[in-house]
């Protein structure tokens, strides 16, 4: 039985419908980025709620065969509620394995700061180093702001042939490094976000692919 | 009319040990990660789940010698509060109950790691997470 749970493709509807810009005042467009962050994701098939009896959690995900769930806790503000979701989807999205590939069952905690358990190995802050900075880039609506493989897992299947592939090869390489950087550095991390960054990573893309025709 | 079932009586006659030693292992934690659980614990747990079982009942049970049959959900929930649902033990004890868990073992890992930072949480963050988690195991809505 497969997991119900598609966290590239919520991932990237999020992202795509908080970058369109909202009327209103900054209080309306907190409640109405709530409104639709909780709308797109119910319509995707997560079932998402809010529950008073919530101490040290600020809210957490489950995912299996029976479904998908977040649960926030009702003390949030409408920002931190956000935050909340980015923040479980872009683990949903780091711990689904290459190629997309994942398990039956998935689950994320997310604590009310000062509450994380004591002892956190390096590995784990460091996913959630990572999980921060692609939530922000889910919360800007602006998910090329992150490597291309931190939120897109499945390979491309493009023209045969040794030109395309090669073209293919050359971009892997480069959106791995990429990946390895954004895993590695926070410094890479707030240079990828820029705008420029990204237009430069579209602009040789581009070229690659017409100079390689992939 | 017979006032017990026979049938019932008979089949939880021939697995009752089997199903204790299971119940045993689940408690004391023989996989990976996995940590004793004691007598008192897992009946508190039990009670929190909804379920009522003793200590004493839970002794009886590991020793196959209870007459009542213990019920599915007792059963799963008594891996739940032991973390223990990864264990050779659990996959056994669910054939012996006839019930197929399509989950793979990594899965079951991954479960287990969940209860394990679910029992680090306060009660009232247990509560509304373990309604969940039950859920997802058996598409149970907890009493």
């Amino acid at each position: 039985m497969a997991m119900i749970l598609e966290p590239e493709r919520a991932a990237q509807l999020v992202a795509d419908r908080l970058a369109r810009p909202a009327a209103g005042g900054a209080g309306a467009e907190a409640l109405k980025k709530d409104w639709i962050v909780r709308r797109t994701l119910e319509e995707l098939g997560i079932h998402c709620e809010a529950d008073a009896g919530l101490q040290d959690l600020k809210g957490f995900m489950i995912a299996s065969p029976r479904g998908a769930e977040i649960v926030v806790s009702e003390r949030l503000g409408q920002d931190e509620r956000l935050g909340v979701y980015a923040h479980l989807l872009a683990h949903a999205l780091l711990e689904q394995g290459e190629e997309g590939e994942e398990g039956s069952f998935f689950s994320r905690l997310e604590y009310v700061e000062g509450r994380e358990p004591a002892e956190r190995k390096g590995s784990e802050r460091k996913l959630e180093m990572v999980a921060d900075a692609l939530a922000a880039a889910i919360l800007r609506g602006r998910l090329d702001g992150t490597p291309r493989y931190a939120y897109r897992h499945k390979r491309e299947v493009g023209a045969a042939g040794l030109r395309p592939r090669l073209g293919r090869f050359w971009l892997e390489l480069c959106h791995r490094v990429s990946l390895m950087l954004f895993w590695h550095s926070p410094k890479y991390q707030r240079l990828r976000a820029r705008r420029e960054m990204s237009y430069l990573v579209r602009r040789v893309e581009h070229l690659v692919r017409t100079a390689y025709a992939c | 009319m017979a006032d017990r079932d026979e049938v019932q009586v008979a089949r939880w006659g021939a697995i009752r040990e089997r199903v204790g030693s299971c119940l045993r292992e689940l408690r004391i934690g023989e996989g990976v990660g996995a940590s004793a659980t004691s007598q008192a614990r897992l009946s508190g747990d039990l009670e929190d789940l909804g379920y009522h079982v003793t200590q004493s009942m839970i002794s009886r049970y590991e020793q196959g010698q209870l007459e009542q049959p213990l019920t599915l959900e007792r059963l799963v929930g008594w891996a739940l509060c032991c973390a223990s649902l990864s264990a050779p033990a659990f996959r056994e004890l669910l054939e012996l109950a006839g019930y197929l868990l399509p989950w793979s073992l990594d899965d079951l890992a991954r479960f287990d790691r969940t209860l394990r930072q679910y029992r680090a949480l306060p009660l009232p963050d247990q509560i509304v997470l373990r309604r969940k988690l039950l859920w997802h195991v058996l598409g149970l809505e907890p009493r």
